[in-house]
C-alpha cells in the first residue's frame, strides 16, 4: 500500500531528467510516478499528523492518485501510436541492422561542404574517417586490466561506431574493444556501399537536379555528369571495399597475437606490484629467525619486573 | 582582416587535408588498389612511372617509339593525342593504333599485377611477422614483452646460468646532444637521395645491420654471397647491392656504424656495468616511414684475461613493411637497359643473417626446441608425417632442469650482486660461517682433503687437482655444494660416516647432480649417441660419479644397476676432452674474477644471508625476493625450530601447551601441483597440402569431382559446340557468356584463397599456444592463487605467553582466551603480563 511506510519518506526520489529519446520514456514515467507516490505520502503523513482528516480532502487524495496511476497506461499508449509498437524494457525501437540507404548519421550532409559532387563528397568522407580509424589503431593502446584485459577503443573508433546502427545505444557499446576494428569498419564499409547504391539507383532525377540548378546547356551536361558519376560509383565499389580488404589483411595478421600482447602487458603490470610486495617482505624476512618460532630462547630476555618469565 | 586570411587558409587546408599531412597508412593501401586497377590518385587512368617507362623499352621495335606520358595516353584512350606519330607527326592507321594501343595496356596491366601480387605477399607476411619480429617501434611486441616479463621474475644476475645474457633498455641520446642529432640527420639524407626503389632495397639489406652485411660481425656466419643470377645488371641486383660509398653509391653503411659507434662510446660509462651476455637495446630512431634500430651486445673476450668486446650493429626496418624488393625493371648497371627477368624470386638459402638480431636468435629457426631427458624428441609429437610437410623445427633432447630445493635454495644460482669495493669485500667476507679455501695441486695425497672438512678456523680446505675425471670448474662445483652442507655445522662435524654408504649416496649424488647438469648444460655430453647407446643423459652422469664416489669394491652401491662399462667409458672420454679446453684450477680460484657464474652462486650460498648484521645486495626481482625470503626460511629451520628442549616427546605431541589453539592451518598450496614441463613444438608447414585444398575448392566451385591437374575442373570452353543450340546466334552468344562463366569461379577461388590462408595460419598459432601457452597460463594461476591466500592470513598482533604464565597472562591474549579460560584458577594467583 502506498505510503503505509512512513520511514520511506527520507529517501525523496531525484528530479526527474527531461526525455531524451524514446527509450528514456518509461524510465521518465517511472520517476514521474516515484515523485508523485512519494508527493502523495508526504502529504498524508501531514494529514496523519495534524490530524485534518476531512472527507472533501480524501476524495481529492483519491482522485489524485488514480490519476497518478493511469500515466504509464498513457505513456504506453502514446508510444505504441508514435513508434508503432508498445515500448517494452529492453527493446530497442530500431533495428539493429539498418536498411540499405543512405545514412545522414554516418555521412552528415553539412561535412565537405566546399565538395560539391556528392559521390566524391561521400568518397572524401568515407576514406579520411576510415584512415583517421586506422592511423589511432597504428598508435600505442589502452589497455583496461580489471575490465577482462579491455583495450579500450579509440576515440575515433568509438565516434564512427556511434553512427552505426549496431552501436547506436549507447549500451552496445560498452563492451566495444579496439579489436573490434574490423566490425566496424565493415559494417561502415556496408552503410557506405548502402549510400553509393542509393545515389546509383536515383542517379538519373539527382542528376537531373543537379544539373538543372547550375547549367543551361541542358541534356548534355546531363548526361556527362551522369556517366561521369555512374563511372565513380562503381570505381568507388570496387576501390573501397578492396582497400579497407587490404587494409584488415594486414591488420588482421598484425591483430592476431594482440590479445595474447595485452594479457602479458596486464600480467607485467600485476608483476610490478608483486615485486613491490616480495621486496618488503623480503626485508621483514630477515627477521624470520627469531620471529618464525618465538617461543624459543631467541625470544627478548625478560626484564627484572617480570620475575620467572 | 588578419583574422580573415587566416580563416581562409585555414578552410583551404581543412578542405584539401591531403596537403596538410604525409600519407597515412590506409591512403597506402588505397594507392595499391589504385594502381591495380590502373588509375593515379586523381582517379585518371595511369600507371607507376617506372612501369610506363619499362613499357616504352618492352614494344617492338618495329613500332612507333612512345613516351612513358604516351603509355598513359594509351590507357586514357586518348586516340587523337596517341595515334600520332611522334616521329613523323604524321596520323597512325587507325586500326593498327587501336591494337597497338590494346598491347600497351596488356603490358603495362600485366606488370601492374605482378608487382600488386608482390605487395599483397608482403604486406601478409609482415602482418605475421611484425607483432614477433622485436624490433622497437612495433604497436606489438611480444618477444620485448616476454623479456620484460623474464627480467621482473628471474631470480639471478644475469638471466640464466647458461649466460644467455640480460636485456637492458636505454635511451637515445637527446636533443641536446648535436653528434647524435647531425648523425641521424646524415642518415636521413643519405636515405633521401635513393630513388624509390633504391630506397626500398636499402632498407630490406640492411634490415639485419650493417655491421653484418658488412662482415664485422664475426661471431656470425658471414652474410650470403650474391651468385650470378644476383650481379648487378640482373633482376636480383638490389637483393645484394651495398651502399657503402663505392661505385658512387650514398654511404649508408658508415653512416649507420657511426650511429652505433656513437652509442657505443656511452656503454662504459652504464651503471651497473654491462657484463658478458648483457644486451642493450635503444628506441627507435625515426625515420618517417623508415625505423632505425641499434643495439649492443657483449661478447666474451677474444683471449683469457682479454677485456670483453662490445659487438651489436645499426639497422634499418620499416615502420609497416608494405612494399617489397620487386624484381628490377632496368638494370643498376647500364642505365635505360630494361630487364626481362623471369628468375626472380631467388632459392632461399641460410644465412641470410635472421639468427644475428638477438630476440630472433632466440626463436625456432635459429635454435632447435629443447626437450626435457625422458621426452621423446619429436619435432611435432603425435602428428604422422605426410610427403610435402615443410618442418621448421629441430629439437634437443636430454636437457634436465632442475628445480628441486638442496641444502641451499638458489644454491647454483648467482642472484645476489657481487660484493664492490674492498670495504664491501671485507664485510662479506665476515659474514661467512665458512671459508672455502681450493688447494691446487699437480695430484692429491692421502693427507688432502678431498672431502670438505671445516676445521676450528672456519676453513674448508679441499684439495683440487687436474687428474679428477671431472674437469676442475664442475669438481669445484660438486665441492661447493658440499662444502655448503657442512658450512653451518661445528667444526669437524663429518658428511656422512665413513661406512655410511647410503649417506655417502644421498649426498653425493646431489652433488654431482649440479656438476653433471652444468656439464650437460655446456654441451660436453653433445653429440656422443652411438648405435648402440644413446646420448649420455644427466641421470648416467651422476650415477656413475655417484658409484665411484662412494663404492667400495662394488660399482653399483647407489644405483640399482651397475652403469654400462661402455657408457662409463664414454663419460670418461667426453670429459677428457673437455679438460683440455676447460680453464685451469689457478684461474678458476682467482678471487678478483669470477669466470663463471655458477662458480659464484655457490660460493655465495655459504654467506648467512639472514643475519641482520650483514648486507645483502641483489637485483630488485620478484625471483630473487623469493631466493632471499626462502633462504631466511630455510635458515630459521635449520637454526631455530630443532632447539633441544623444544621437541615434544612423541610424535604430534604439543610443544606448548597453546598449540592447539592456534588457528587452522590454512593449507595453502597443499593441493598444487605445479605444471609438468612439456616440450613445445611448432606445427609443420604444408604449402603442398594447402593448394591441395585450393585444387579441390575450385573443382567444387564447378561441381567437379577433385581432379589433377585442377585445371580440368574448369569449365569446358568447347561443351556448347557438343550439344548446340537451335541457332548459330544462341550458340554465339552462349560461347561468349562463357567468359563469364569460366571468370566466376575463379574470383570466388580468388576470394577463397585469402581466407583459406589466413585459417591456416590461425591454425598454426592455435597449435603453438595451446602446449605454449598453457603451462606459463597455469603458473600464472598457481602463482595468482598463492598471492591471493598469502591477503587472508591474519597475523596475531601478540605473542603468545611463554610457560608458566597465569591465568590472567593467557585470558589478556587473544589467540590463547581459549586456554586461559579453562586454566584459570580460582585461587586468583596472578603473574605480571608478558613483556611484548
Amino acid at each position: 500500500m502506498i505510503g503505509s511506510d512512513p520511514t520511506s519518506l527520507q529517501k525523496e526520489p531525484a528530479i526527474c531528467l527531461p526525455v531524451r529519446s524514446p527509450a528514456e520514456v518509461g524510465t521518465k514515467a517511472g520517476c514521474l510516478f516515484a515523485r508523485f507516490s512519494f508527493l502523495v505520502r508526504k502529504a498524508r503523513l501531514l494529514v496523519r499528523n495534524k490530524k485534518q482528516k476531512t472527507n472533501k480532502r480524501k476524495t481529492f487524495l483519491s482522485a489524485r492518485s488514480v490519476c497518478i496511476a493511469t500515466i504509464p497506461v498513457a505513456v504506453a499508449f502514446v508510444t505504441t501510436i508514435a513508434y508503432g509498437q508498445p515500448f517494452l524494457p529492453g527493446h530497442k525501437a530500431y533495428p539493429v541492422l539498418g536498411a540499405c540507404e543512405s545514412s545522414e548519421d554516418a555521412f552528415p550532409p553539412g561535412r565537405y561542404l566546399m565538395i560539391k559532387d556528392p559521390i566524391n563528397r561521400l568518397s572524401q568522407d568515407y576514406h579520411s574517417t576510415v584512415s583517421s580509424i586506422v592511423e589511432a589503431h597504428l598508435k600505442p593502446r589502452t589497455i583496461r586490466c580489471t575490465e577482462d584485459v579491455r583495450e579500450v577503443p579509440s576515440g575515433e573508433l568509438s565516434a564512427l561506431a556511434a553512427k552505426l546502427p549496431p552501436w547506436k545505444d549507447s549500451e552496445d557499446r560498452t563492451g566495444l574493444r579496439e579489436t573490434d576494428i574490423g566490425v566496424v569498419l565493415l559494417e561502415y564499409l556496408r552503410v557506405y556501399e548502402c549510400a553509393l547504391n542509393e545515389q546509383r539507383f536515383f542517379l538519373p532525377s539527382r542528376v537531373a537536379q543537379d544539373v538543372q540548378k547550375d547549367s543551361v546547356v541542358g541534356i548534355f551536361d546531363h548526361l556527362t555528369t551522369f556517366g561521369d558519376r555512374l563511372k565513380r560509383i562503381k570505381q568507388e565499389l570496387f576501390l573501397a571495399r578492396m582497400t579497407l580488404d587490404r587494409t584488415l589483411t594486414y591488420l588482421g595478421g598484425m591483430d592476431r597475437l594482440r590479445p595474447v600482447d595485452a594479457s602479458l602487458e596486464c600480467l607485467q603490470r600485476s608483476s610490478l606490484d608483486i615485486r613491490n610486495i616480495l621486496g618488503l617482505t623480503a626485508d621483514v624476512s630477515a627477521c624470520l629467525p627469531r620471529a618464525w618460532d618465538a617461543r624459543t630462547s631467541l625470544r627478548d630476555p625478560p626484564n627484572s619486573s617480570s620475575g620467572s618469565q | 582582416m588578419k583574422i580573415r586570411i587566416f580563416l581562409l587558409l585555414a578552410l583551404i587546408i581543412w578542405g584539401t587535408p591531403e596537403l596538410a599531412t604525409a600519407a597515412t597508412f590506409y591512403e597506402r593501401m588505397r594507392d595499391e588498389t589504385l594502381q591495380e586497377m590502373l588509375l593515379d590518385r586523381n582517379l585518371k587512368p595511369s600507371v607507376e612511372d617506372i612501369v610506363a617507362e619499362f613499357v616504352t623499352k618492352v614494344v617492338s621495335p618495329a613500332d612507333p617509339k612512345i613516351s612513358a606520358g604516351g603509355v598513359d595516353l594509351a590507357l586514357q584512350r586518348k586516340w587523337n593525342a596517341f595515334c600520332t606519330n611522334k616521329t613523323t607527326g604524321e596520323p597512325m592507321d587507325i586500326g593498327f593504333c587501336t591494337s597497338y594501343v590494346d598491347r600497351i595496356r596488356v603490358y603495362a596491366g600485366a606488370e601492374e599485377r605482378i608487382r600488386t601480387l608482390g605487395r599483397d605477399l608482403q604486406l601478409i607476411a609482415a602482418s605475421y611477422e611484425l607483432p614477433i619480429d622485436g624490433y622497437p617501434g612495433r604497436v606489438t611486441t611480444l618477444p620485448s614483452r616476454y623479456k620484460s616479463l623474464v627480467n621482473l621474475w628471474r631470480a639471478g644476475h644475469q638471466e640464466s646460468a647458461d649466460q644467455d645474457g640480460t636485456f637492458r633498455a636505454q635511451p637515445l641520446p637527446n636533443d641536446k646532444d648535436t653528434l647524435w642529432k647531425d648523425l641521424v640527420k646524415k642518415l636521413e639524407e643519405s636515405l633521401d637521395k635513393l630513388s624509390k626503389e633504391e630506397r626500398t632495397a636499402a632498407v630490406w639489406r640492411y634490415q639485419h645491420g650493417a655491421r653484418f652485411v658488412a662482415e664485422e660481425r664475426k661471431e656470425y656466419p658471414l652474410p650470403l654471397k650474391a651468385d650470378t643470377a644476383s650481379l648487378p645488371g640482373t633482376e636480383r641486383q638490389y637483393l645484394f647491392k651495398r651502399w657503402d660509398g663505392k661505385n658512387k653509391t650514398e654511404n649508408l653503411e658508415k653512416a649507420l656504424k657511426e650511429l652505433w659507434n656513437r652509442l657505443k662510446t656511452d656503454a662504459k660509462n652504464f651503471q651497473p656495468p654491462l657484463v658478458i651476455g648483457d644486451i642493450v637495446f635503444y628506441p627507435e630512431i625515426k625515420l618517417g616511414d623508415i625505423t632505425g634500430w641499434v643495439f649492443l651486445e657483449v661478447l666474451p673476450p677474444i683471449s683469457w684475461g682479454g677485456a670483453p668486446v662490445i659487438s651489436g650493429d645499426a639497422g634499418l626496418q620499416w615502420k609497416n613493411p608494405m612494399e617489397p624488393v620487386l624484381p628490377a625493371l632496368f638494370s643498376d648497371k647500364s642505365p635505360g637497359i630494361a630487364l626481362f627477368g623471369g628468375a626472380y624470386p631467388p632459392e632461399l638459402r641460410d644465412g641470410a643473417g635472421l639468427c644475428t638480431f638477438p630476440f630472433a636468435k632466440l626463436g625456432y629457426l635459429c635454435r632447435p626446441i629443447e626437450q626435457a631427458a625422458g621426452i621423446e624428441c619429436d619435432e611435432e609429437p603425435g602428428v604422422k608425417k605426410t610427403p610435402g610437410t615443410i618442418t621448421l623445427t629441430r629439437c634437443r633432447t636430454g636437457t634436465e632442469r632442475m628445480t628441486d630445493s638442496g641444502p641451499n635454495i638458489c644454491r647454483d644460482v648467482l642472484w645476489q650482486t657481487p660484493p664492490q669495493g674492498a670495504e664491501e669485500q671485507k664485510q662479506t667476507a665476515s659474514c661467512a660461517e665458512c671459508k672455502v679455501i681450493f688447494e691446487c695441486k699437480a695430484a692429491c695425497g692421502p693427507k688432502d682433503g678431498t672431502v670438505p672438512v671445516k676445521d676450528a678456523k672456519g676453513e674448508i680446505k679441499i684439495c683440487t687437482t687436474g687428474t679428477r675425471a671431472l674437469p676442475p670448474l664442475y669438481s669445484m662445483m660438486h665441492d661447493l655444494v658440499l662444502s655448503q652442507r657442512l658450512c653451518g655445522a661445528p667444526a669437524g662435524t663429518a658428511l656422512y660416516g665413513k661406512t655410511d654408504t647410503a649417506a655417502c649416496c644421498m649426498v653425493e649424488k646431489d652433488a654431482f647432480a649440479v656438476a653433471c647438469e652444468a656439464v650437460q648444460k655446456d654441451g660436453l655430453f653433445d653429440n656422443t649417441k652411438t648405435s648402440i647407446l644413446p646420448e649420455i643423459s644427466l641421470q648416467d652422469c651422476v650415477d656413475y660419479f655417484a658409484n665411484a664416489a662412494c663404492a667400495k669394491g662394488t660399482n653399483a652401491i647407489c644405483t640399482t644397476k651397475p652403469v654400462n662399462p661402455l657408457r662409463q667409458k664414454q663419460i670418461v672420454d667426453a670429459l677428457g676432452k673437455a679438460k683440455l679446453k676447460s680453464l685451469s684450477c689457478q684461474a678458476l680460484t682467482d678471487p678478483t674474477k669470477s669466470p663463471d657464474p655458477r662458480l659464484q652462486g655457490l660460493r655465495d650460498g655459504l654467506k648467512n644471508i639472514c643475519n641482520p648484521e650483514c648486507q645483502t645486495k641483489y637485483a630488485n626481482t620478484i625471483g630473487n625476493s623469493m631466493c632471499y625470503i626462502g633462504q631466511c626460511i630455510e635458515q630459521s629451520f635449520e637454526e631455530h625450530r630443532l632447539m633441544p628442549g623444544r621437541t615434544a616427546f612423541t610424535v604430534q605431541d604439543e610443544a606448548f601447551p597453546w598449540d592447539s589453539c592456534a588457528a587452522a592451518d590454512p593449507a595453502f598450496a597443499s593441493f598444487m601441483t605445479p605444471p609438468p614441463v612439456t616440450g613445445t613444438s611448432f606445427p609443420s608447414y604444408r604449402p603442398g597440402w594447402i593448394i591441395q585444398k585450393i585444387d579441390t575448392a575450385l573443382c567444387q566451385v564447378n561441381g567437379l569431382p577433385p581432379q589433377s591437374a585442377a585445371i580440368l575442373c574448369e569449365t569446358n570452353a568447347l561443351r556448347r559446340l557438343e550439344v548446340p543450340l537451335e541457332t548459330s546466334l544462341e550458340n554465339t552468344m552462349h560461347l561468349i557468356n562463357q567468359i563469364i562463366e569460366r571468370r566466376h569461379p575463379a574470383e570466388q577461388i580468388k576470394r577463397l584463397a585469402p581466407g583459406l590462408g589466413t585459417r591456416v595460419g590461425t591454425t598454426l598459432y592455435v597449435n603453438y599456444l595451446r602446449v605454449a601457452g598453457r603451462a606459463l597460463g597455469e603458473i600464472t594461476a598457481i602463482a595468482a592463487e598463492l598471492l591471493g591466500n598469502l591477503t587472508e592470513i591474519k597475523f596475531p598482533t601478540e605473542l603468545c605467553p611463554r610457560d608458566g604464565a597465569g591465568s590472567k597472562a593467557l585470558k589478556a591474549h587473544q589467540l590463547c582466551a581459549a586456554i586461559g579460560a579453562t586454566s584459570a584458577k580460582p585461587s586468583g594467583t596472578t603473574s605480571p603480563a608478558p613483556s611484548p
